[in-house]
């Protein structure tokens, strides 16, 4: 925490600058929220009402039919069960092969492990265009596209360079001396790492959990290479079809986006505090 | 006895290696074999499917050739150059502003990250509505009483790269104060005392001091910047689909549209290995410089 804040305030003086300071974040936070307001001002009005120009005015009622749409099309549950299926084990195993790996290069390294760890994390670096045509020809070859594993398989092995290099960071904090006391206690290596090390890297964990988690639910490019019927469709693939049947139904848009939004909302919410701190231990050098 | 005692020693050499097997092999076939198998491709005549034939350079010379190709690199220079720059001074001038121990920090924080947690096409399903003359800010100014006001970028060729700017920025920049907010708040204190007590101004604490040790957060932020700029490929279609015309065509939407599309996979692929290399040209050196230093803070 950089103390200037006093530093403004010499005497006793009335100081203008935190309230300065304020104001202006106040004001910029208003301009993060606009576009998103707009949204959701849109998803409860009527279409006329948006095709009136009425779009950023507060409406005098709640429309609730937009919503009531969206969540009747059976098209977007299947959307969402699609992402849901896809996100959660490539979420989880992603992150139990970074911590594996994590934990190895952090505490149990061996000749030539700082080699594999810069070829594994240097993998994060790689545009996903320049495999994207083998891996097409591989899944195809395998009889899986329009099928939902190659999206779980090509997002859990894009997972475990970030997981690998945030684990190894993280569990290079947790001191060595409680690793060698819980061994001298009789405990095996795969019991200091769920009893000790997990434990001691929540904060890590949370941030993964988040990113893994926001990054694949949001995930554009994969399905749309993996999948080709409107079966396997995962959500966001959904909204950019549903814009060609909604294409004047803004409102019907609007709830559509939100809907979608909330899940990986929620987790950011929930996680978010984590993350500063997450971030200064591990993904950033501090 | 002994025997038991040796397979054990063995077990406990063995084990690292063995738990990192899954993980490393999966890197090295999905990624870098893959690119070995991408680079070939753009090396081949390849069409719909691939082809295994050596052709030399032929793909990259019609590659430069083409106008798409030369628009897709024109405005990923005027994208990335403007998307890097603004999302770091935003980024930046927040991480600082919050940082002075203001109130309601953790109400304002969110308010500023939380466009992280959207997808590109929300964002650019949003962007688009926010930026189209009919219904968007345009259209809210004038029937506030603004008549002569115009905000059409989107609707004209020359302009409508920037509202790709725009979004973008929208998106990221709260990502860039976490990473500067993390790095400001990594400072030794000590540091800080010092050279208030030495009876430095906040102008020269921060322009001499606090800034040049954000060096690692600055280096991050660019990279993961160059990164996401480089890739983009998603915000593109859901805010202008690459359009109007292919005034906004970007590599990422130019490798798709001849790869999948137009059935040119040699080309496809050579446009592939030539974003690979843009990437490369930023991130070797910052591997390089990574490497080289000896790690600190940890």
């Amino acid at each position: 925490m950089v103390d200037v804040a006093l530093a403004f305030a010499p005497g006793r003086r009335f100081n203008p600058w935190p309230a300065v300071i304020f104001i202006s974040l106040a004001v910029l936070a208003l301009l993060f929220l606009a576009p998103t307001a707009g949204v959701l001002l849109s998803s409860i009005k009527t279409t006329r009402d948006i095709a009136l120009g009425q779009l950023w005015t507060i409406p005098s009622e709640l429309f609730w039919g937009n919503y009531a749409e969206v969540l009747a099309n059976p098209a977007v549950h299947r959307y969402f069960l699609n992402t849901f299926i896809v996100t959660a084990p490539a979420t989880v195993a992603s992150i139990a092969l970074g911590s594996l790996a994590g934990y190895v290069f952090a505490k149990l390294p061996f000749r030539g492990s700082n080699l594999l760890f810069l070829v594994i994390v240097s993998g994060m670096f790689f545009p996903p265009q320049v495999i994207l045509i083998p891996l097409f020809r591989l899944f195809n070859a395998m009889d899986l596209i329009d099928t939902l594993y190659p999206i779980i398989i090509i997002h859990t092995a894009m997972g475990i360079p970030i997981c690998t290099l945030l684990m190894r960071n993280f569990f290079a904090t947790v001191p060595n001396a409680l690793r060698e006391a819980a061994i001298l206690e009789g405990a095996n290596e795969w019991q200091v790492l769920t009893r000790v090390a997990l434990p001691l890297s929540l904060p890590a964990l949370a941030v993964l959990a988040t990113l893994q988690f926001t990054w694949i639910w949001n995930d554009f490019l994969w399905p749309l290479i993996f999948t080709q019927s409107d079966e396997k469709r995962t959500i966001m693939l959904g909204i950019v079809n549903l814009q060609g049947q909604y294409s004047v139904a803004w409102g019907v848009q609007g709830s559509l986006s939100l809907i979608a939004s909330l899940p990986t909302l929620i987790v950011f919410l929930f996680f978010q505090r984590y993350f500063i701190k997450g971030m200064t231990m591990g993904a950033v050098k501090g | 006895m002994e025997y038991g005692r040796y397979l054990r020693g063995w077990a406990q050499q063995a084990l690292p290696r063995l738990v990192l097997a899954p993980s490393f092999a999966t890197i090295v076939l999905f990624v870098y074999g893959f690119i070995v198998f991408t680079a070939y491709l753009s090396f081949t005549n390849s069409r719909i499917l691939p082809k295994f034939n050596l052709i030399g350079f032929e793909n990259y010379e019609k590659l430069f050739g083409l106008r798409h190709w030369s628009t897709a690199i024109e405005n990923l220079v005027i994208f990335g150059g403007l998307y890097i720059a603004i999302c770091t001074a935003i980024g930046l001038t927040l991480a600082i502003l919050l940082d002075q121990k203001i109130r309601a920090e953790g109400v304002l924080r969110p308010l500023y990250l939380y466009p992280m947690a959207l997808s590109f096409i929300v964002t650019g399903t949003a962007w688009k509505w926010f930026l189209d003359p009919g219904i968007g800010l345009e259209q809210t100014l004038q029937s506030w009483g603004w008549a002569s006001f115009e905000f059409d970028w989107i609707k004209n060729r020359q302009m409508a790269i920037y509202t790709i700017v725009i979004a973008a920025v929208w998106q990221t920049s709260g990502f860039v104060m976490a990473i500067f907010l993390a790095g400001l708040r990594g400072i030794d204190n000590e540091i800080i005392k010092a050279a208030q007590i030495d009876g430095a101004s906040n102008l020269r604490l921060y322009a001499r001091i606090i800034i040049p040790q954000l060096r690692p957060a600055f280096l991050s932020a660019f990279v993961v910047l160059a990164h996401m700029a480089i890739k983009s490929y998603d915000l593109v279609v859901a805010l202008t689909g690459g359009g109007p015309g292919r005034a906004t065509e970007m590599p990422a939407t130019f490798m798709y549209s001849y790869t999948f599309t137009r059935n040119q996979m040699g080309i496809g692929a050579g446009s592939a290995v030539i974003m690979l290399m843009m990437i490369a040209a930023v991130i070797v050196p910052y591997l390089y410089a990574e490497l080289r230093e000896p790690r600190h803070g940890r």
